[in-house]
């Protein structure tokens, strides 16, 4: 099964996410869906264990490892508390014909070795003095980490995904970026080659969820990102623009998303969440 | 009157220059000119005291201080032993619209900032970590400077240089890259449209030598060069491969120009 949340935030145009993280960040809980996106992550261990799910395998960081996760790789972090990380996000935008991003791979995870004190030393550097409004400083820092990664450690050429996670992927991929239209299951299957029984069932089997409740987060999760950035429209008025047909399917899938846990119990938390669907198939 | 020599491998597509120097005296250009290049170049001083001439002027670079050469601006350094120093190189190869290194100058003489620690930290990690056969890393180091430069002190935009000195160093850049060929001063002067006169005098005001002086040191150069890539080379064949028509001339200049053999051997 691969289940997948699609970052949208992650794939902007010039963005870099670098982080510290420590402790119980946020993830708490071990169902949260995993995500995925065309960004390629690091995770660089600093202390304590950090547990990674990289397309379905559990890695557990620790000090001096390193995780990679490759574009579109569904992966899914859970914080134990002590932990203490930098993460790090590069989206395609900085991808070059310099520094190669769009073609290497790393393996998921990369052993201690010497030359991680040398990056830990530029990492430490960076983050007082980052800057992530300034496209030089971001260039630069992407330029820099490609470089300390690809002299240290061995790299390879990224290998095609199978063709049916492939595909799946993208139709994932597409309900989030298209989700305040209107979408049916039967113009998705045919958009993707499929009839719409296969695409029902190999979507519900893939995923552990339908294809309308999938369509409704995404929606729900857009409707409090537009309320956030525009508190004075009503809330009819911002239900329709996520592509609900009406009140009552908004209030409906509202309710049933909080009481399944989920939506996350902090509506300040529920624009950029990942949705937590608990349920898998066969249980 | 500025007097300089054109530093070619300065300006090569993805030539940059990235060294600490300490503990040893001397110029930074061997003979007796000043150099100038498209590239624009940083001195970061960190200990001692750097004497330094920009377009004639002598100047003094304290512990703290960055010295920034623009491009075209004819210059060179005097280093005592008790100097340590970063000299970084960039060409124009490596100016971008992100980092805006062909758009935006500094300040000849930039006092010492809260920022400058960071900026040496910077240039001390990316020393340990430099691979001068990497592009990537090249890359990496120009896009860093570039962004901590702009970070800690206060660019501004390039203004053009005056005509005429422009002009003039542009004629010397011309010599430089064509002396091996059969070149007169009335074909110089035509090419940068004055008349031979005026170029004449105008190059001898300008550069304080000769153009004939000029041209042979450059064929000087282009001699010692040859000569270091194929010692077992002929001498009279070698001359006139530099441009030299008879050996009457090249012995004469030869006793002249001491200075070629160090500048050919500096790389320059």
């Amino acid at each position: 099964m691969i289940r997948a949340w699609y970052e949208k935030i992650r794939d902007q145009k010039d963005s870099i996410y670098f982080a510290h993280h420590y402790g119980r960040f946020f993830g708490k809980n071990k169902n949260v869906f995993p995500s995925f996106h065309n960004s390629i992550e690091f995770a660089f261990g600093l202390g304590g264990e950090l547990e990674i799910v990289i397309s379905g395998k559990l890695h557990t960081l620790r000090e001096g490892e390193i995780c990679f996760m490759n574009t579109r790789e569904p992966h899914r972090y859970y914080y134990n508390p002590g932990v203490e990380c930098y993460i790090v996000l590069i989206s395609q935008s900085f991808f070059t014909d310099v520094n190669h991003l769009g073609e290497i791979s790393f393996p998921s995870h990369i052993e201690k070795c010497e030359a991680f004190d040398s990056i830990k030393q530029y990492l430490d550097y960076m983050i007082d003095r980052w800057d992530p409004d300034s496209l030089l400083c971001k260039r630069a820092f992407a330029e820099t980490i490609a470089y300390l990664m690809t002299t240290h450690y061995p790299s390879f050429p990224k290998r095609e995904m199978e063709k049916q996670s492939a595909v799946l992927l993208d139709a994932v991929k597409y309900i989030c970026e298209h989700c305040t239209e209107k979408l049916t299951l039967g113009e998705l299957a045919a958009r993707f080659g499929y009839s719409v029984n296969y695409f029902s069932t190999s979507f519900n089997e893939l995923m552990g969820t339908s294809f309308t409740d999938y369509l409704n987060i995404c929606r729900i999760i857009e409707y409090y990102r537009i309320r956030k950035e525009n508190p004075e429209l009503s809330i009819g008025k911002v239900a329709g623009m996520c592509g609900f047909g009406s009140m009552n399917t908004f209030y409906r899938a509202q309710k049933k998303f909080e009481r399944d846990g989920v939506l996350a119990a902090d509506p300040a938390q529920r624009e950029f969440m990942i949705p937590n669907f608990k349920k898998e198939k066969g249980k | 009157m500025i007097r300089a020599w054109y530093e070619k491998i300065s300006d090569h597509k993805d030539w940059i220059y990235f060294e600490r120097r300490e503990g040893e005296a001397g110029w930074s250009v061997p003979g007796p000119f000043p150099g100038f290049h498209y590239a624009i170049e940083f001195a970061f001083c960190t200990r001692g005291q750097i004497k330094f001439e920009v377009n004639g002027t002598p100047r003094i670079l304290h512990e703290g201080e960055v010295g920034f050469l623009n491009s075209l601006e004819p210059h060179r350094f005097f280093y005592n032993t008790d100097v340590e120093c970063y000299i970084v190189v960039i060409s124009p190869g490596y100016f971008t619209e992100i980092n805006q290194l062909g758009n935006l100058s500094f300040p000849t003489h930039n006092a010492r900032v809260e920022g400058f620690e960071y900026v040496k930290r910077y240039l001390q990690y990316a020393k340990e970590t430099w691979d001068g056969d990497s592009p990537l890393c090249k890359w990496a180091f120009v896009d860093t400077l570039a962004h901590l430069m702009r970070k800690y002190y206060e660019p501004f935009p390039k203004k053009g240089m005056e005509k005429h000195p422009e002009q003039m160093l542009r004629a010397v850049k011309y010599i430089y890259e064509h002396c091996t060929e059969k070149l007169t001063v009335d074909e110089v002067a035509k090419q940068f449209g004055y008349s031979p006169n005026y170029f004449s005098a105008s190059f001898n005001e300008f550069m304080g030598t000769r153009f004939t002086d000029y041209l042979n040191t450059c064929r000087m150069v282009e001699y010692y060069r040859i000569l270091k890539k194929d010692p077992t080379i002929a001498v009279g064949k070698a001359a006139q491969m530099c441009g030299f028509t008879s050996m009457n001339t090249f012995y004469r200049a030869q006793k002249k120009m001491v200075s070629a053999k160090e500048l050919a051997e500096a790389g320059l």
